[in-house]
């Protein structure tokens, strides 16, 4: 292995030939081993530009090589270069030789040639792995393609895989892993469960005692009796074991004194319904960020598992619904088309199972604690295929949002003693749900928030004292310094980052920030997406369709999702979607081939190729003003403005989705009743619908055209929103976190229901799973 | 309110495709031609600000078209850089390309070179720039500020603001970055074995905990001028990587670990420089771990040789 490693480098040497137009490179290798190269060339950079800034190089050159020969051989880029001195050629390389290895090298270049040295990064063939899927096409074929690469995805990933090793004989050869692909619109350690602060809950019962029939009942009070009972009781039962498995895994967990998981008190989590218990494990207050970049670290172990980093998923291809299945009436997954961002090139991929892990659509408001990226993206392929979203009117406003940013500030900073106070410092939650007090559940908090800002009593944020007085004060200094700075470092930091403020020493302006999509894809226990049909009793799955987290709804969150079940039910019902499709997999490997799928795969392929080639080619050749441009003002109102008098001819997706969350905020945010939803409705369908659809290009080409992903997130994000609207509106009744002025009360009797909304807005309902607990008012 | 100047360096590579229509090609060009012959007249004394590469016309494949454009805003104090590149994309200029995603700090998709200096755009606030050693002098005695946004240094650019950091990821991977665990159970001080968490006391955490933190944003590695030179190195970023297993008392493979980076390309080439650690949004001490990883490879050394040397005799 290691003779290996070195022989073929000390004997080669790699030149770079330039002539006008066109640079080669050559190398001579021992001759006694046959050898493969990939190469990809990632850049050249020439002298002169390399010796003259201090941001060092800038490589021009892409392209993409992959030469196989024996002995010497000498490959060219079609890329020109213009001249050449002392030059740096940035490569990456896969090397095989007989085991695969994967290198990569940045090595300088004197002249035109050098001499490899052999200090090559070492690697066993046990861990080797071709891992780089960027830049490069993907198969036209996955067992398995996972859309979103956040905690649900990663989880399903590893559940797939894991299961599929668990059932098979010791010694089978790794050919026979199923291929599993994770498709993401961002880099994965991008991914938004990144930013989850609080913690993960689990009955351990670490600290005091606790089991999970007290955390099932909560999560059932918490959903306002809109749960499911029996996904909420896997949920609570699986929690211990999941917990623990991603503490195995690597996630660096906080620790008791005795080295055990830490736990800590959060809103809505009781013992036996009677005082906050210390459930929540966590990892000071980035619990996310670990378990995202542990479960992505986790993937990297498993070659089958392959990553195709920054490709946006256009189509989600299903038959059966709006495109007529060859064999019956039996709906049907058959792949996707997706789109690379760095080339903007499409492809098809077919896969008997699709699983959709998008996140949620927190950017249908304006003031929110999701990511840029959290448009609805999921949700909208679902819809676009014909499928219903489940719940979707359920939005959780997280009470604590930074004032005017939206900066989540973890409610971890009332589990620690934080405590909210109006203009008159008053701890006003006391009032609202005495015991409890600050930790009652989320929605209990921010409509409790609103009603003291409507009373009066709010303040202004201190950074823009002109601002209307729609915040209150969260109240961080009566907890110890060290314990403040060892418990909460991320608050701490976003206090004094984004609003300048000592968290030790001042009150913090906090507002509600729209945080996490209760509803989303209809799932049943094992992942499986389903729609129900008018006169249908049983619900109708999609074959090979499965979807998981913040995208999907399997209903353990009811009408208000608890603190820290978020990431639960990401990695519970992620691992579980995976290992149910190791099971399917196991049972017919290959699954029963479709000779349809090819077909209506290239038909979407085809149409969405049209629409993106008609964009790019109606791209305008220049921005929309020129830069010179002033813009003043910080408020919003300036840029609908700008809006409004410059028109079609300016509008842009990022305006307009900036738009469309002012609206739904005002319209649809906290409160809202008939009036205000029905005008939400007609703005969405009489505006920004036909405004995102006449949207278009100010730029052609296709390397990274952010705009051309903006727009099609603006019309995914806009359907989206509009589904929420038509689905609050067919709710007459004030539940979890939505509360309607006109019908402020709890309606067992007509509402005890899942909505099922469709694109085209018809509303369906599907009764609750009540296995234990019947309903009870919600009172903290 | 302060008036400032966005300075933005751009790239735009050519495309092999014949997807691009020649006349949008073309207006594009003379919009660029146009931004940098205003910048000129506006700055006589600085240097040409457009970079495009010239071509002939006849040449098949010119590189890519690189030029910087200045975009005019009025901004509160409290604004930060990334506000400022969202508010130019919603009123100024869609097309300008840089990766932003949850916009406080905890993704690390945002890392450019701001005033030459490597930092994550949403953290960087606008009047921490005006003091930068290297921002640009406006070009009379006005108030106004001007800012120069350019893609990270160290890796090669795929559009404007946007580099590709695989050279990161993929040294990142090749240090197998996942816990190879022990498996070793600990007693309970009441005498049980513990069959659950694997236990770890507080200041066994201590002692990884600040490298768990990294975002992989490249930020460090953008401002380590031993990286950036392309000396063969692992880089700061995969030395954090490789640290945080190193350190974990859970860890069972430290020795094939320090035998991935105990390599004259691995991270002997550190030189203590300290940037990374001055420059990450983490604040992570990269610096004094990659030192601290140096002593334990070393001491690890000793060991082996003490030990070797006794069986031997």
């Amino acid at each position: 292995m290691r003779e290996h490693d070195a022989l073929p480098f000390e004997k080669s040497a790699l030149l770079l030939r330039a002539t006008k137009g066109k640079a080669g490179c050559e190398t001579t290798v021992g001759k006694d081993h046959s050898v493969t190269w990939n190469l990809t060339l990632i850049g050249v950079a020439v002298k002169g530009e390399t010796d003259e800034s201090r941001t060092s190089r800038r490589a021009d050159t892409t392209s993409y090589l992959s030469v196989s020969c024996h002995g010497t051989f000498w490959y060219a880029t079609n890329r020109s270069v213009d001249s050449l001195g002392k030059a740096f050629l940035v490569c990456r390389h896969t090397l095989i030789v007989k085991e695969q290895l994967d290198l990569l090298r940045r090595f300088p270049l004197s002249d035109t040639s050098l001499a490899i040295r052999n200090n090559l990064p070492r690697r066993s063939a046990e861990n080797a792995r071709i891992v780089s899927m960027t830049h490069s096409h993907l198969n036209s074929h996955y067992d398995a393609v996972i859309i979103g690469a956040g905690a649900a995805g990663l989880s399903c990933a590893l559940g797939l895989v894991r299961e599929w090793e668990k059932s098979q004989e010791p010694n089978h050869s790794p050919e026979e892993m199923p291929s599993v692909l994770v498709l993401s619109k961002v880099q994965p350690l991008r991914s938004h469960t990144g930013s989850a602060e609080g913690g993960i809950a689990a009955s351990l019962g670490n600290i005091e005692p606790d089991n999970w029939q007290w955390h099932y009942r909560d999560t059932i009070k918490g959903g306002d009796w809109l749960v499911d009972q029996d996904a909420a009781k896997i949920l609570t039962q699986e929690a211990p074991h999941t917990v623990i498995q991603l503490e195995h895994d690597g996630v660096a967990f906080s620790r008791t004194e005795d080295g055990h998981i830490a736990q800590r008190k959060f809103g809505g989590h009781t013992a036996n319904g009677e005082k906050p218990v210390r459930r929540v494990a966590y990892a000071a207050d980035r619990i996310g960020h670990q378990i995202l970049h542990t479960l992505w670290q986790q993937c990297q172990r498993y070659d089958t598992i392959h990553f195709a980093d920054e490709w946006y998923v256009t189509d989600l291809v299903v038959e059966g619904l709006n495109v007529p299945s060859a064999d019956g009436d039996s709906p049907r997954v058959c792949g996707i088309v997706a789109m690379e961002e760095a080339s903007g090139t499409l492809q098809s991929i077919e896969a008997p199972s699709v699983v959709l892990a998008t996140g949620g659509a927190g950017r249908v408001y304006h003031t929110t604690s999701n990511s840029w990226d959290l448009t609805g993206d999921g949700m909208a392929l679902a819809l676009a295929a014909g499928l219903q979203l489940e719940d979707i009117e359920f939005m959780q406003f997280h009470p604590t949002g930074l004032a005017h940013t939206g900066i989540l500030l973890s409610e971890a900073a009332r589990g620690e003693g934080g405590v909210l106070r109006n203009s008159d410092l008053e701890p006003f939650m006391q009032r609202y749900a005495p015991g409890v007090g600050d930790l009652a559940a989320r929605d209990v908090v921010a409509r409790a928030i609103q009603q003291e800002v409507a009373e009066g009593r709010g303040v202004a944020d201190p950074l823009t004292p002109d601002s209307p007085r729609d915040c209150v004060w969260l109240d961080l200094r009566s907890i110890e310094k060290e314990r403040l700075e060892e418990a909460l470092p991320e608050v701490c930091s976003t206090v004094r980052e984004f609003a300048g403020l000592d968290p030790a020493k001042d009150l913090i302006p906090i507002k509600p920030t729209a945080h996490y999509t209760m509803g989303g894809i209809p799932v049943s226990l094992d992942g499986s997406v389903y729609c129900i049909m008018e006169n249908k009793p049983k619900p109708a799955p999609v074959q090979g369709l499965k979807a998981a987290g913040e995208c999907s709804c399997v209903s353990v969150h009811g009408a208000n999702r608890l603190g820290a079940n978020s990431l639960l039910d990401a990695v519970v019902f992620g691992t579980r979607s995976g290992r149910s499709i190791a099971e399917t997999l196991r049972l017919h490997h290959p699954l029963p081939g479709q000779n349809t799928s090819a077909k209506t795969l290239a038909t979407a392929l085809a149409a969405r190729t049209a629409s993106i080639d008609a964009l790019l080619s109606q791209a305008r050749g220049s921005a929309i003003s020129t830069p010179t441009d002033t813009i003043s003002g910080d408020t919003t109102s300036a840029d609908i403005a700008h809006a409004s008098d410059s028109a079609t001819a300016s509008d842009n997706p990022y305006k307009l989705m900036n738009d469309v969350g002012i609206m739904m905020e005002s319209h649809i945010g906290v409160s809202c009743d008939a009036t205000s939803i029905s005008s939400a409705i007609d703005q969405l369908e009489n505006t920004f619908i036909p405004r995102a659809q006449r949207l278009t290009l100010h730029d052609a080409s296709r390397t990274f055209n952010q705009e051309l992903c903006a727009i099609m997130e603006a019309r995914n994000l806009v359907h989206v929103a509009l589904a929420m609207a038509v689905a609050t509106l067919n709710r007459q009744e004030s539940r979890g976190s939505l509360y309607r002025r006109d019908y402020p009360d709890r309606d067992d009797e007509h509402f005890l229901s899942h909505s099922f909304t469709a694109t085209d807005g018809t509303v369906l309902h599907k009764p609750v799973v009540i296995d234990d607990y019947p309903p009870q008012k919600r009172i903290y | 309110m302060y008036d400032i100047i966005l300075r933005v360096h751009r790239f735009s590579p050519e495309e092999s495709q014949t997807h691009t229509s020649a006349p949008n090609a073309i207006a594009h060009d003379k919009s660029a031609t146009d931004a940098s012959a205003l910048n000129a007249t506006a700055q006589p004394s600085s240097a040409p600000t457009s970079r495009s590469t010239t071509t002939d016309g006849k040449s098949p494949v010119p590189r890519g078209r690189k030029w910087t454009h200045d975009y005019r805003l009025t901004v509160s104090e409290h604004t930060n850089m990334l506000d400022c590149l969202l508010r130019i994309k919603r009123t100024q200029d869609p097309s300008l390309a840089f990766r932003y995603s949850c916009g406080h700090g905890m993704c690390g998709s945002d890392a450019v070179a701001i005033n030459g200096i490597p930092r994550l755009l949403c953290l960087t606030k606008i009047t921490t720039t005006f003091d930068d050693k290297a921002a640009p002098q406006p070009p009379d005695s006005t108030s106004t500020h001007i800012i120069e946004v350019a893609p990270l240094p160290a890796f090669p650019v795929v559009r404007d603001l946007i580099v590709d950091l695989e050279p990161m990821f993929s040294q990142i991977r090749r240090l197998t970055p996942y816990l190879k665990e022990s498996g070793a159970l600990r007693t309970l001080p009441n005498g049980k074995v513990n069959v659950f968490e694997y236990l770890q006391h507080p200041e066994e955490l201590e002692a990884f905990d600040q490298l768990t933190n990294c975002i992989a944003c490249g930020v460090c590695e953008g401002a380590c001028p031993i990286y950036v030179q392309g000396t063969p190195f692992i880089g700061p970023a995969a030395a954090v990587a490789a640290g945080r297993f190193i350190f974990d008392s859970r860890e069972g493979a430290t020795q094939e670990r320090f035998d991935a980076i105990d390599d004259s390309a691995g991270i002997w080439p550190c030189k203590g420089i300290r940037l990374c650690t001055q420059r990450c949004p983490r604040g992570i001490d990269i610096s004094g771990s990659i030192w601290k990883i140096m002593k334990a490879i070393k001491a690890n050394k000793e060991k082996q040789e003490f030990i070797h040397t006794k069986t031997a005799a």
